[in-house]
């Protein structure tokens, strides 16, 4: 049985090595500037669009006034070519409450949540403030010593200080960052260390442990918590690292001392969550927990099965995996995965029709009701993209 | 910043001439990519399938790299930064190509006709992988070409580590009923 399995392997592995061979590298160097260009160009002309929106729609002024400097553009800049991306814009979300797709849910109150759209970071008091220019692919973000840090789609991290001059940019691989279930402090992965500081304020206190191999996923507890190829660890103030107890988590969220996320059995995908005090399992279930509630009652959780898009998505008790409510079936429009808390509403984006996006809000009463505006965005645009949370 | 007269040709590379400025950061990225281009397409031509998409996967993913040249000081993280580009990339494609999700199956592919040469032995592995789920292919390109860990391929599809194990093993034990090895055959 294992020479079968060996022999399969082995043509597998020389077959993908002589498929592999077929193919043939044609791009040129000037092709990738090209599309950079032609990249740049289109979110030049996007901004000048928002600028354009901007001037007829009255909007919240930034908080900041930021200033873009040479350093704050993305990409070996061509010494040809002009990649100043002019100033912030304001930008409002273009208002289509008759799109189709979100015409069968009702209009709730508009969801208490930290996001950010395009550049424009949205707070729950309703005050939004701009990122500098260069925060142009936005996947993650937080708050951090009164300005911010932010993520972009291959990894970089870069942090802006309270009037937005860049602080620090990532110089190498990934990066990561977590914020912690209290809020209180930040913690980033950057350039092979981890730094942890307060979220707002600039008080002193920044921990900067190395961090050599593994990958940062947040706090639990006073301690961080980062995947290893060795399974989850924590590592403590003084650079001690401790494995968790428990089966192995993946994708995880956190709040105390419970850790929620898939837990592979071999067979395929099942939720759980584990109190790590213990090592227990609390509940394994066909639900995959998503993101605890801010009082650690509730978790929310999507279909472990589902790969692409949540297919549904239900407010669980987060001790018992009870499902306390749930979406239907099907509603029309295609789910994301990253959910955001306003009390006791689930909150994650929606999409219909590819480029129209909105905040949907699951209660536990059950109800679920469109909580912003319809926004239309481009398909290589992000949308609603919430803050690092455990 | 030094700027250069360059004329751009050839893949990836920048040769010193005339015509078009480009900086050292430019200079550095097109070597760059011109030691790595070719490994890039590889893959991407195992994960796609096709000259053309694997072209338009590596041109997106260099294009993303370009955009964060300046920020990777330390080259040697750029390959292992490159390869995760190229697998999101991926995986975007695959998601906007389909707003269902994706069942993911030991189902076979069409058999197709009995192959029973060496070569056709081959063949028929490659229809096989061909066949697959978007995401088990993934998993089968990155173990088995790529040589990544099981933990690694995890990490970079975002999915744990046993489901990368049970659609490894799944798509190994179709394939043993589809292509009975020749040492199996004895």
């Amino acid at each position: 049985m294992r020479i079968e399995q060996r022999g399969t392997e082995d043509l597998l592995r020389s077959t993908l090595r002589e498929k592999a061979d077929e193919a043939h590298d044609g791009l040129t160097f000037a092709d990738i500037r090209d599309g950079a260009a032609a990249q740049r160009r289109r979110l030049r002309q996007r901004r000048l669009g928002y600028l354009a929106a901007a001037a007829v729609v009255v909007v919240a002024v930034p908080a900041g006034v930021y200033t873009l400097t040479d350093r704050d553009t993305a990409g070996p800049r061509p010494p040809t070519s002009t990649t100043s991306d002019g100033p912030a814009p304001s930008h409002t979300p273009s208002s289509t409450p008759s799109s189709q797709g979100f015409a069968a849910f009702s209009r709730g109150a508009d969801a208490k949540v930290s996001y950010v759209l395009g550049r424009v970071v949205h707070l729950p008091d309703g005050s939004r403030s701009t990122l500098p220019a260069a925060a142009d692919d936005v996947v993650s973000f937080a708050p951090y010593h009164g300005g911010w840090i932010v993520l972009d789609s291959v990894g970089g991290l870069a942090e802006y200080d309270s009037t937005g001059a860049p602080v620090l940019r990532s110089s190498q691989g990934e990066s990561n960052v977590a914020v912690s279930s209290d809020g209180m402090r930040t913690a980033f992965q950057v350039d092979g260390q981890t730094r942890v500081g307060i979220t707002s304020g600039m008080g002193e206190g920044e921990v900067t442990h190395p961090l050599s191999a593994g990958r940062l996923v947040g706090f639990l507890g006073d301690r961080l918590l980062v995947t290893t190829a060795a399974g989850l660890r924590t590592i403590d103030d003084a650079g001690n690292e401790t494995a968790v107890p428990g089966p192995a988590i993946y994708v995880p969220t956190i709040n105390g001392d419970l850790l929620g996320g898939l837990a592979g059995n071999g067979e395929g995908n099942q939720g759980a969550v584990v109190d790590t005090s213990t090592g227990s399992v609390l509940w394994r279930s066909d639900w995959r927990p998503l993101r605890f509630s801010p009082d650690g009652r509730y978790v929310a959780a999507a279909p472990a099965a589902d790969e692409d898009h949540p297919t549904a998505i239900a407010i669980l008790d987060a001790r018992t995996g009870d499902v306390v409510a749930r979406t239907g079936e099907s509603v029309g429009v295609t789910l994301g995965w990253s959910v955001a808390w306003d009390q006791d509403r689930a909150v994650f984006e929606a999409v219909a029709g590819g480029t129209q996006h909105a905040l949907l809000a699951l209660d536990v009463a059950g109800r679920l009701t469109r909580v912003s505006d319809v926004v239309t965005r481009a398909p290589d645009e992000q949308g609603f993209v919430f803050p690092a949370l455990p | 910043m030094t700027t250069q007269g360059v004329r751009m040709r050839g893949r990836g590379r920048v040769e010193r001439s005339v015509s078009v400025a480009v900086s050292d950061a430019e200079l550095e990225f097109a070597d760059w990519m011109s030691a790595r281009q070719g490994a890039l397409v590889r893959t991407a031509y195992l994960l796609t399938g096709s000259q053309q998409a694997a072209e338009d996967l590596v041109q997106a993913t260099l294009t993303k790299i370009y955009l964060a040249w300046d920020r990777i000081a330390d080259r040697q993280h750029v390959d292992a930064y490159a390869r995760r580009a190229l697998v999101n990339e991926h995986r975007s494609t695959w998601r906007s190509a389909s707003r269902r999700p994706e069942v993911l199956s030991a189902v076979l592919p069409d058999r197709g006709h009995e192959q029973t040469s060496y070569d056709g032995e081959r063949e028929a592995v490659w229809q096989f992988v061909q066949g697959l789920p978007p995401r088990q292919r993934a998993v089968i390109v990155l173990r088995y070409y790529e040589d990544l860990s099981e933990a690694e391929i995890a990490d970079l599809l975002g999915i744990s580590a046993g489901t990368v194990k049970s659609q490894a093993s799944r798509a190994l034990a179709a394939l043993r009923e589809r292509v009975p090895t020749r040492e199996e055959e004895r």
